[in-house]
């Protein structure tokens, strides 16, 4: 399964489903990321991709 | 001739605006580009801290050691023991991005929308730790040539006593800031564009 891992801003996290995205960085399934990504920014988040396993 | 010593155009009124972002020492913060003009929107990461009581206040404290000998009254020389420099206002938007700031500390989680059943609505989760947390700070008012005028502090902490009062009618509710750099002093820097 390729997976990414997300980050969020430091001091900030994410909490979606059962995916807590921290500052320090949390794996999550690449077919996720764009959805992660659209519901960070309902509250202004930037998550950044900061690894990328295939 | 007054006239001839002085200049009133150098004599400036008016507001700053504080822009903040987490300090982090692997992406170290930059001062935004100097295209960007006076009021402008600095853009991510920098957050505007938005609005306060009576306005922000740079303050820099020196503690001066006297040197002095037993033939005058009057010290010889003086040496700096400590200088304090600090960021402060009374901040007047009540969203847990300014108690985060006021209190410095804890983590905001972000927790979204669950359609359900049961619907959870979305919420913000300040948690509180035992850290201080640390920021990049530029606190930007106008210089006499009506341009910017940027104090960049890149790592400050932000703490100290926050009283908030909930009042029904007389007053809106504030969080103190005060933010104190704990940066080298070379690297605050005062940025006026003329």
């Amino acid at each position: 399964m390729d997976t990414v891992v997300l980050k969020a801003p430091r001091y900030r996290a994410l909490q979606y489903g059962d995916y807590v995205i921290s500052d320090a960085g949390t794996e999550v399934p690449a077919e996720h990321v764009d959805e992660l990504m659209a519901a960070a920014k309902v509250f202004g988040l930037k998550l950044t991709k900061v690894k990328v396993e295939v | 001739m007054p006239g001839t010593l002085y200049n009133p155009n150098n004599v400036v009124i008016g507001l700053a605006v504080l822009w903040l972002q987490p300090y982090d020492p692997l992406n170290l913060p930059l001062m935004p580009d100097d295209s960007i003009p006076l009021w402008g929107d600095f853009g991510d990461p920098w957050q505007g801290a938005g609005a306060t009581d009576n306005g922000f206040k740079f303050s820099v404290a020196s503690q001066t050691n006297n040197v002095t000998v037993e033939e005058q009254s009057t010290p010889v020389a003086q040496t700096l023991s400590s200088r304090g420099v600090t960021i402060s206002a009374s901040l007047a938007e009540d969203t847990v991005q300014v108690m985060q700031w006021s209190y410095g500390t804890g983590v905001i989680t972000s927790v979204a929308a669950s359609p359900g059943p049961p619907v959870v609505s979305a919420k913000q989760v300040l948690t509180f730790d035992d850290n201080i947390l640390e920021w990049a700070a530029i606190l930007e008012t106008q210089s006499t040539s009506g341009k910017a005028r940027r104090y960049f502090v890149p790592k400050m902490n932000s703490g100290g006593t926050v009283d908030t009062s909930f009042r029904r009618a007389s007053d809106k509710r504030m969080y103190p800031l005060t933010l104190t750099s704990v940066c080298a002093p070379s690297e605050i820097a005062i940025y006026d564009f003329t």
